[in-house]
Order: C-alpha cells, then structure tokens, then sequence
C-alpha cells in the first residue's frame, strides 16, 4: 500500500476528486468526515490488508498523522 | 450359594447397527412488536439526521419496536406459541428451554421459569437464561446440541428475545437507527440415526471471547458493578463505538470462518449457505466480499427487522425457508458475533423433517 493509496481512500470517502487530499488535512475540518467515515477508512484500509487500531487512530489529528500510524504498512 | 443371574444384550447387534442420538433443528417461528419505527419518522423526528443516507450504508428502512409495556419475554412467549401452532411440537413435549436475551423482566427470578409457566412447559423441565446477544443463537445451539446428544434432553426450546430499545437514548443516531426488537422460537429435537456414520446435523461450533471489547457495547446502568441505584453512569443508556465493534469483526470473523471450515476439511465453496448475523448491511456485505462468498449464497435480512440481536439468525433462517431459499441437505453456515466480544459459528443442515409453516 502507498501513500497515495491511502490518499485515494480518504478522497473516495469524501466524495472528492483524486488528488484533493495530500497530507495536511485536519480530520476535523473535512466536510463529511463523521462515525460512517472511520468505518469506510478501516473498510478501504482492510481491503489493502491493513488493520487500523481505532483507539490509534483516535490520536491523528491529520491524514499524515495516519500515514505515519500506517508507517509500516506503507512502500514508497 | 448366591446365584446371581445376569441379562446381557444380544451381542450380535454390531455398532454400526446401533443407534446414536444427533440433534437436529425442527421449526423455527418468530414474532416481532406491532409498532414500527420507519426512516421516514425518524427523518422527521430528527431533520438533521441524513436517513436517506444512512439507510443506504445499515439497509435497515424500518424497525419493530416493543411497546412500553411489552417485554423480551412477552415477545418470545408468543414466537413459541406460534411454533407450537404450526404443529412442530407441543408444549407438554418440551423438556428445556433456553431463553436468550439481555432484557431479562428480572434480575431475579430467571426470566425462563416465568415463561415455562406462562407456556405451560411441564414443571419437568429445565429452563435457564443465557445473558447473550448478537452471538446468542449460536450459542444456544451449541447447549442444545450438547442436552440432546449426552441424553439429557429430546426436544429443547431456544427462545432468542430482545428489546434493546428500551436501552436506548432516543437521540443517539448511531444505534437508534440499527436495532430492532423481535423474538424467535427454534425447536431443536432429537433424530435417531442409524450407524456411526450419522451426519451432524447441528456442529462442528468454533467459538470465541474477547472481554478487552466489552467496553464497546454495553449499558452501564442497572446491573450490580456500580451500585444498584447509581445515577451517574457513565453510560446510562446502551452505547455502542461502531469503529471498534467493526474492527473487532474484520479481525476476527474471517479467522473464525477459516477455522470452521478447515475443521470439517471443506472448502468454502462447499457451503450452500451462508447466514450472518445481521449486524447492519455495511458490516456484513463488507464480510461477504472479504470472504468471497456470491450474493446468491449470502442471506441479508435487514430492511424491514432492523437489528434483532440474537434473533437475527433465525429470523434470517425462517425467511429462507419461506422463500424456498432454503432447501433440504444444504449445509449451512451460521456465523454469530458482537457483544462482549463474543463469537461463534457452525454449521447446520437442513432436513426434510424441518417443518416449513407460513
């Protein structure tokens, strides 16, 4: 899984063009970012083979904070 | 002189002759409140809830609700009365009963002694609670299992009954939306088979417990841990973090699939059925494709029940039958999970005996 791989996921989430998300996104201040939106991450992520531990999640304020929690999940 | 005579049996009947004792299910009835909690009150109720939306995501367009008088019990006395209209047996005929719910009327006295006499079970039977929920029916298929084929019992009756309704906190979208009330009635009885080879008709179970979840979905309030009349729970009402709860079943459910089938050494596809508890369409269809399964073999019970707790997989199972979807000598998958954590699945096949009633 890439970076951008997780990018497209949040993108596909939100209903936004490829390209809009690309790091420094607040969860937070995402439009349509709610309850439903964490289990269609951990859905997209699942499919990459990839369990997300929601409590870690919890604590990432920004897309990057979860690339960095996905770290060793993540090839360049 | 003490002589002392012996009667032997006739040691020419070999053991493949002799009979053995399997444990089959027989009928299964359920029974849901009058009243109907539809998206469309919700969506005026609570304008700011986008139920078009959510109920595109959970499939559930409306939930039976019990009356504010209407308890678990009275829901499963009334699945059972109708399992016993539909001949699949009598009353007197029973010999236990397990009465799965959370909603007990009760914390004492247990809730099962109060309908074996509002059924009017002979006072010669067992009757106990089981405290389980979404994987309730597994596990009260198990104990059946277990009843009947050490010879303990012939005819068990599992009643799964909720009311997690009066649980909730009627402004919480995220629970208020899934579940829904109902019973279900399930005969379990005992079938002789002739020769060792007799296929179960009920098992293998795989089963699991991770208390760690416990904290995910739970009502505080009532029970003992905090005081019997503390007013400051944490969480008063039935509270659910639907992240978690997912988590734990992409983890877990797969792995205890794999493990039933590689215990009776069948590949997935061998199984002509599979029936899910029906946690909300989004969880389960996400299952499906993680495992593989076809849409064809794949029941999804939802849109008009809601989520019924430990009644969703007979619930599920008793429309199958209805629609024909369910046929004789198909082996099918039962896969229970959710609260606690608990989980469980098994396999069942349907017989021809099975009774099939409107």
């Amino acid at each position: 899984m890439t970076k951008e791989d997780v990018y497209q996921i949040v993108e596909r989430i939100l209903e936004t063009k490829k390209g809009f998300i690309r790091g420094k996104e607040r969860f937070d201040e995402l439009c349509g970012w709610d309850s439903m939106a964490v289990l269609e991450l951990l859905s997209g992520l699942d499919k990459f083979e990839v369990a997300l531990e929601v409590e870690k999640f919890e604590s990432c304020e920004s897309v990057d904070d979860l690339i960095s929690l996905l770290d060793e999940y993540i090839v360049a | 002189m003490m002589v002392v005579f012996m009667e032997f049996q006739d040691i020419s009947t070999t053991w493949k002759e002799s009979k053995i004792v399997k444990a089959a299910i027989k009928a299964i009835e359920y029974h849901l409140p009058e009243k109907v909690l539809t998206n469309v009150q919700l969506a005026a109720e609570f304008p700011e809830w986008n139920m078009e939306e959510i109920e595109a995501k959970n499939g559930i367009m409306e939930r039976h609700i019990a009356g504010d008088d209407e308890c678990a019990s009275d829901l499963g006395v009334i699945a059972a009365q109708k399992l016993f209209a539909s001949q699949g047996c009598y009353a007197n005929e029973i010999d236990y009963l397990i009465f799965c719910t959370q909603s007990p009327d009760y914390f004492l006295p247990t809730t099962a002694c109060l309908i074996q006499d509002r059924l009017q079970l002979p006072t010669t039977a067992g009757a106990l609670d089981i405290n389980m929920g979404c994987s309730g029916f597994i596990y009260g298929l198990s104990l059946a299992k277990g009843l009947i084929e050490t010879g303990q019992s012939r005819k068990v009756l599992l009643i799964t009954a909720e009311t997690y309704s009066k649980y909730i906190q009627p402004t919480d979208r995220s629970v208020r939306t899934i579940f829904g009330d109902g019973a279900a009635a399930t005969l379990i009885h005992s079938v002789d088979e002739v020769g060792s080879e007799g296929q179960s008709r009920i098992g293998p179970f795989v089963f699991g417990t991770d208390g760690k979840g416990s904290p995910h979905l739970i009502v505080k309030s009532g029970g003992l841990r905090n005081g019997l009349f503390h007013e400051n729970s944490e969480h008063p009402h039935l509270h659910m973090k639907g992240s978690e709860i997912f988590a734990f079943t992409l983890k877990r459910i797969p792995l205890c699939v794999n493990e039933l089938l590689e215990r009776v050494n069948k590949p997935i596809e061998d199984v002509d059925l599979f029936v899910f508890h029906q946690a909300n369409q989004y969880m389960v269809e996400h299952l499906r494709q993680k495992l593989k399964i076809p849409t064809s073999k794949f029941c999804v019970a939802l849109k008009h029940y809601g989520n019924t707790v430990s009644s969703t997989i007979p619930i599920a199972l008793k429309d199958a039958l209805k629609s024909e979807r369910l046929k004789s000598e198909q082996n099918i998958m039962l896969v229970g999970f959710g609260v606690g954590y608990s989980w469980g699945a098994t396999f069942i096949r349907w017989t021809e005996d099975t009774v099939v009633s409107s």
